[in-house]
């Protein structure tokens, strides 16, 4: 078997830091897993809650669960969707919604996408999807 | 893994921390949750996710670390942190957030965060380390401000001054007593100059004390409130910061003021015991003296024979007069102390008074009713007045007022010249041409005088009359209006018993024909004396010495009626003599002769009443008188 460094070299991108992440959980498979289980659990609430927000015109909502859905982002090293997430709460901030729909769809697909080299990061001891 | 679990292992040599964790992202707090779990042993994690949950927690538990993210389901950004520090004094709070917002951290570090981490930004072993740093940074600023606070409460309540100035000696910080003793409030002492308050400059101190690092000085300083002159003891200490030194000031007036009357004090007692040694040799001389002009006068054939005896024997007195004013100033003449009423005193010697004082001045005598008693002899004060009118008088040259007032008087601490105490205080004032500090510091000196022919014993003689009566005696004096002296007497009693009065001398017949053994190591005392018992009718026993009396007692098989011994001599002295003839012959009656007083009797271990001492000098008559007064009453 590769050593995982190598696997993980291969997920990497402009969107995601595969060694960033395997680094902060301290090579932590275990924890690794749960984080990305909640981070499954939590992602699809958090974008229905910034597309309410949008729709709404709540910018205090959006502000809020745009920070915190980056947060998650941070802690996963998926630096798009943490650029994203960060412009969504900077608006939510400014009180603006100026290209707020586009920007939350590409949010959602940074998101999936992260969600996805994730999966394939917690099946290293499988072989990758 | 491996540097973790390195890292866990030096972690278990320190504190368990009590750490708390304040995150409503449950993947955050997963994450840290999960990177702490590693040190397990060294960390203990409790975790809420709303601020209001947090701070319950915080008014019952002491947590050492607090891990706190600022945006909360029930709090946000700043307001989240300036909560709950308050509620945190003493835990290490580390902010943990998702926004890298350099100003927010900033104000979180300065109002007392210990550290501000970005999310994403850091991995277990920088967590912990983070942890670890922002507890110990905690404990030591903690300490810090205990110890600034101990010092500062050391600081504010010293009763020494304590102040720190700049280089050139400008107050930068002082604490109220430092203040107090510069007479400013003190925030006026701040800024202000050392030097502005140093009564002759500091420039040499200061140099010295800059020169040196460190440094001890005293010097005056003019208190600004009232101008009054104040010596303190600086104790310096250059650098304790860059540019800023340490002095601490002591305020040692009244310290010094009191070293100073010790020193006069225990200067007068030396002076004082040199005198009395050299009044009882002289005393002896004098004896000798006396003694053979008595005889001269006494077996004279002619006038012209008999009169100069009696200028010899006037010279003696005179000198024997002297002499007994240095043995009170010595505090060794015999004492004859009884109750008195010191206004009965003042009015036996008002007359001389009033023609020492001179038609020129005026006398002003004046006593309070009620004048409490005091234990004095009598003949020692009259002397005392006099010789205090006598002052007075020669301060007078040209009249004025001499004023004699008496009256009760209660010391109480601090607030009078003398100690704590009743008394009954005896004033003599004159409206003279008064003394200078100098001249007053030194006025109870024996032989010393500032009058042309003065002998220097009048008010060293007051002082010791005073001392050996328990008492005080204090001078106040200003030049070109005159000076009090002040004498406080111990008040025994209320005057409810008046003094006894003087008893009748009872006449003697000094002729006699009784044995007397004689004993004394000064020859010609002894030859002289004993020529004169012999006139006188006696049969004398002559010894030189303690031994001899003793052999010669052992010796002779009649009665000896008495026994006059001399008390320092060689091989035996006076008290082995008086001991063996009281186991000997215990019907003789003993008469000790000295030119010591007293006190000085008693050193030597002999106890007699006192009617059986007779001090030297003594003139051949008093001693005659004094012998057939002991054997009269003993027969």
């Amino acid at each position: 078997m590769d050593h995982p460094e190598t696997i993980f070299e291969e997920l990497k991108s402009d969107s995601f830091d595969p060694l960033a992440l395997w680094e902060r959980v301290n090579g932590d498979m275990d924890l690794l897993r749960d984080l990305v289980g909640l981070f499954a659990q939590e992602y699809p609430g958090l974008l229905s809650n910034i597309e309410a927000a949008i729709q709404q015109g709540s910018f205090t909502d959006l502000q809020r669960f745009s920070h915190k859905l980056k947060g998650s982002a941070l802690q996963f090293s998926g630096r798009q969707a943490v650029a994203v997430a960060g412009a969504l709460e900077k608006m939510g901030a400014t009180n603006s919604l100026e290209s707020a729909d586009q920007l939350f769809l590409k949010l959602k697909h940074e998101v999936l996408y992260l969600m996805k080299v994730l999966n394939a990061m917690i099946g290293l001891e499988r072989p990758l999807v | 893994m491996k540097e973790m679990a390195s890292l866990v292992i030096d972690n278990q040599q320190t504190k368990l921390l009590n750490v708390l964790l304040v995150e409503d992202n449950i993947i955050d707090a997963r994450l840290i949750s999960g990177l702490l779990k590693g040190p397990a042993e060294a960390l203990k994690c409790r975790h809420v996710t709303r601020l209001a949950e947090a701070l319950q927690l915080l008014r019952a538990i002491q947590f050492d670390v607090i891990l706190l993210d600022l945006n909360l389901e029930d709090s946000a950004g700043y307001e989240t942190f300036s909560r709950i520090l308050p509620n945190a004094a003493k835990a290490a709070i580390l902010v943990l957030s998702g926004s890298d917002d350099e100003e927010l951290a900033i104000r979180t570090v300065r109002e007392g965060a210990q550290d501000y981490l970005v999310k994403g930004s850091f991995d277990g072993r920088l967590l912990l380390r983070a942890i670890r740093y922002a507890f110990e940074r905690k404990q030591s600023e903690e300490a810090l401000r205990q110890s600034e606070a101990t010092v500062r409460a050391i600081f504010e309540n010293s009763l020494d001054g304590i102040v720190i100035t700049e280089d050139r000696g400008v107050c930068m910080e002082a604490n109220s007593a430092a203040a107090s003793m510069v007479g400013l409030a003190r925030e006026e002492f701040i800024g202000a100059s050392l030097f502005k308050f140093a009564v002759e400059g500091l420039d040499a101190e200061w140099r010295s004390f800059r020169e040196a690092g460190s440094g001890r000085a005293r010097f005056w300083i003019r208190r600004q409130q009232d101008g009054a002159k104040r010596l303190v003891d600086c104790c310096f200490n250059a650098n304790i910061m860059p540019g800023r030194h340490l002095c601490v000031l002591r305020d040692i007036t009244e310290q010094q003021s009191l070293e100073e009357q010790l020193r006069q004090s225990q200067k007068m007692e030396a002076v004082g015991r040199l005198a009395g040694g050299v009044a009882h040799d002289f005393n002896n001389i004098l004896g000798i003296i006396g003694g053979y002009a008595e005889l001269l006068e006494l077996n004279s054939t002619n006038e012209g024979q008999r009169l100069k005896a009696e200028k010899i024997l006037e010279a003696t007195q005179k000198a024997a007069s002297l002499t007994k004013q240095l043995l009170a100033f010595g505090r060794r003449q015999v004492m004859s102390p009884k109750l008195l009423d010191l206004s009965l005193v003042v009015a036996e010697v008002s007359s001389m008074v009033y023609c020492l004082a001179g038609p020129e001045s005026q006398v002003v005598i004046h006593s309070q009713q009620e004048l409490g008693l005091v234990n004095a002899d009598q003949g020692q004060l009259e002397q005392v007045i006099l010789n205090l009118a006598a002052n007075a008088r020669d301060a007078m040259p040209n009249g004025g007022t001499l004023t004699i007032n008496m009256a009760n008087h209660v010391s109480r601490a601090n607030a009078s010249e003398v100690p704590p105490g009743e008394y009954v205080l005896l004033s003599v004032a004159d409206t003279g041409t008064g003394m200078d500090p100098e001249i007053t510091s030194r006025i109870f000196e024996p032989f010393f005088s500032t009058k042309k022919g003065g002998n220097g014993l009048g008010l060293s003689t007051a002082y010791g009359i005073v001392k050996q009566s328990g008492g005080h005696i204090a001078v106040h004096s200003e030049m070109g209006v005159g000076s009090t002296f002040n004498i406080y007497l111990p008040l025994i009693t209320h005057p409810k018993h008046r003094p006894p009065r003087p008893e009748k001398v009872k006449r003697v017949d000094f002729e006699g024909h009784e044995t007397i053994l004689l004993v004394d190591d000064e020859d010609d005392l002894r030859n002289a004396a004993g020529e004169y018992l012999e006139n006188c009718g006696y049969h004398v026993l002559k010894a030189c010495n303690g031994k001899e009396a003793i052999e010669i007692a052992d010796n002779f098989k009649g009665r000896i009626a008495l026994v006059i011994s001399d008390i320092v001599m060689p091989k035996v002295n006076g008290r082995g003599v008086v001991d063996h003839m009281r186991k000997t012959r215990p019907e003789s009656s003993i008469l000790v002769i000295s030119g010591y007083a007293d006190d000085a009797v008693i050193r030597h271990g002999i106890f007699l009443e006192t009617t059986c001492f007779l001090q030297k000098p003594f003139t051949f008559q008093i001693l005659g008188a004094k012998i057939r007064s002991l054997l009269d009453n003993h027969s």
